[in-house]
C-alpha cells in the first residue's frame, strides 16, 4: 500500500502543512487555522483512518523530529539580535516570569485540587507551561508520570495558539515584543512557533520567555511541591 | 552547509555534556544558552549561522507536527478525568494569558517611573 512507502508520512506531514499555511495566510492569520492546528487535525483523522498508530508515525517521520533540536538552538540568533530591546525590558520580563510564573504553576494546582483530580495529573499540571523536554525533566525528577506530562503541557502549548492570540486581538495588544513574550511564557515551543509567524522581534521575546519560565518552573516545581505535602 | 555543521556540532557536544554530568535540562537548551554566549563574546552572528537558522526558524511550525500528532493516543484513551484535565488545563492558561498581562504591563509602568525619576534626579 503506499501509505507503507517510507516517505509517504513526511509527504503527507508536508503537504498537510502546506495546505495549513496557505488556509492560515488566506484567513487572515485567523489563530484556529493555525497550521500546526490544522496539520495535527488532519493528520490524526488521517491516522485513525488508515489505522496506523502513533509509534508508527513518529518512526517514518523522525526525520522532521530530528529537526526540532538545532531549531531550538538557532533561537539564539533573533535573541542575540534583539538583544538591546530585551536588555532594556529584562527587569520588567524577569519580574513577570517569578509572579506570573508562580501564579501560573499555583492556578493550576489549585483549580486541579477544586476539581478532586488524582496526584499524578495534579503534578503534570504544574509543569504544563513548559517545553515537553523540561517538563519531562521535572516530572522525571518528582516522579511523575510522563505520558500526563506530555498531556499537560499539549493541553496548554495547542489551545494556546489559538486562544493567546485571540485573547491578544480582543485586547488590542500590538507591540511585538510583548505578543511574543506571552506567547513564549503561556504556550512554550508552540508559542514561539507562533512568534515566528508575527516578526524576529516576537521570536526573540518568545524564547527569552519561554526559557526563562522554564527554568524558573524547573527550579520552584520541587519547592511547592514540598509546601503543599508539609500543609 | 557550514552552519547546519556548527548547529549539528553543538547539539550532539550538549547532548554529550548532558549524559556525561548532573545537569538536567535538554541539550537543545543548553547549545541556545552556548550559541547565544558565543555571539556576545563574538559580537556579531557569523553570515552561516544565520542562513542555517532562517531557514530552521521558518519550519520551526513544522517540526513541531510529529510531536503534537501524539494527541492521537489521548483522544482514543480519553475518559472523564483526562477531561476534567483538560479542562484545568485550559482555564488555567486563561487565568496564565491575564495574569502575565497584568504583570507585565504593571512592571513595564515600573520601569518607566524609576527611569522618569532617575532622569529627574540627574536634571
Amino acid at each position: 500500500m503506499i501509505i507503507e512507502h517510507p516517505v509517504f508520512m513526511i509527504l503527507a506531514t508536508l503537504s498537510i502543512f502546506r495546505i495549513g499555511e496557505v488556509l492560515f495566510d488566506k484567513s487572515g492569520k485567523i489563530p484556529i487555522f493555525n497550521p500546526v492546528i490544522i496539520s495535527i487535525a488532519f493528520l490524526v483523522c488521517f491516522l485513525i483512518i488508515f489505522n496506523v498508530t502513533y509509534t508508527e508515525y513518529k518512526q517514518a517521520t523522525n526525520a522532521l523530529y530530528l529537526m526540532l533540536a538545532p531549531a531550538i538552538i538557532s533561537l539564539a540568533v533573533p535573541l542575540y539580535k534583539n538583544i538591546e530591546r530585551v536588555k532594556e525590558l529584562l527587569p520588567a520580563i524577569a519580574l513577570t516570569v517569578i509572579i506570573a510564573g508562580s501564579g501560573i504553576v499555583l492556578s493550576a494546582v489549585a483549580l486541579a485540587l477544586w476539581a478532586h483530580l488524582p496526584e499524578p495529573m495534579v503534578l503534570a499540571l504544574m509543569t504544563k507551561s513548559i517545553s515537553a523536554p523540561i517538563a519531562l525533566e521535572v516530572a522525571n525528577l518528582l516522579d511523575g508520570d510522563p505520558s500526563l506530562t506530555i498531556i499537560a503541557v499539549f493541553s496548554t502549548g495547542l489551545p494556546g495558539v489559538i486562544i493567546v492570540p485571540t485573547l491578544l486581538r480582543t485586547l488590542n495588544i500590538n507591540d511585538d515584543a510583548t505578543k511574543g513574550l506571552i506567547l513564549g511564557i503561556t504556550a512554550h515551543a508552540f508559542g514561539i512557533a507562533r512568534a515566528t509567524s508575527i516578526s524576529p522581534s516576537a521570536t526573540a521575546f518568545a524564547t527569552i520567555g519561554m526559557g526563562l519560565m522554564g527554568c524558573f518552573v524547573a527550579f520552584i516545581t520541587p519547592l511547592f511541591i514540598g509546601l503543599i505535602k508539609h500543609l | 552547509m557550514q552552519g547546519y555543521i556548527v548547529l549539528f556540532s553543538i547539539l550532539v557536544t550538549c547532548d554529550l555534556v548532558i549524559e556525561k554530568s548532573f545537569i538536567s535540562i535538554p541539550g537543545s537548551i543548553l547549545g541556545l544558552v552556548f550559541l547565544f554566549i558565543y555571539f556576545l563574546f563574538l559580537k556579531k552572528v557569523p553570515q552561516c549561522l544565520e542562513e542555517a537558522s532562517g531557514t530552521l526558524l521558518k519550519h520551526l511550525p513544522l517540526f513541531l507536527v510529529p510531536v503534537g500528532v501524539a494527541v492521537k493516543d489521548l483522544i482514543q484513551n480519553i475518559d472523564n478525568n483526562l477531561l476534567v484535565m483538560l479542562g484545568v488545563s485550559i482555564t488555567a492558561l486563561i487565568i496564565a494569558f491575564f495574569m502575565t498581562i497584568f504583570i507585565l504591563s504593571l512592571s513595564k509602568k515600573a520601569l518607566k517611573n524609576k527611569e522618569q525619576q532617575n532622569s529627574q534626579y540627574a536634571k
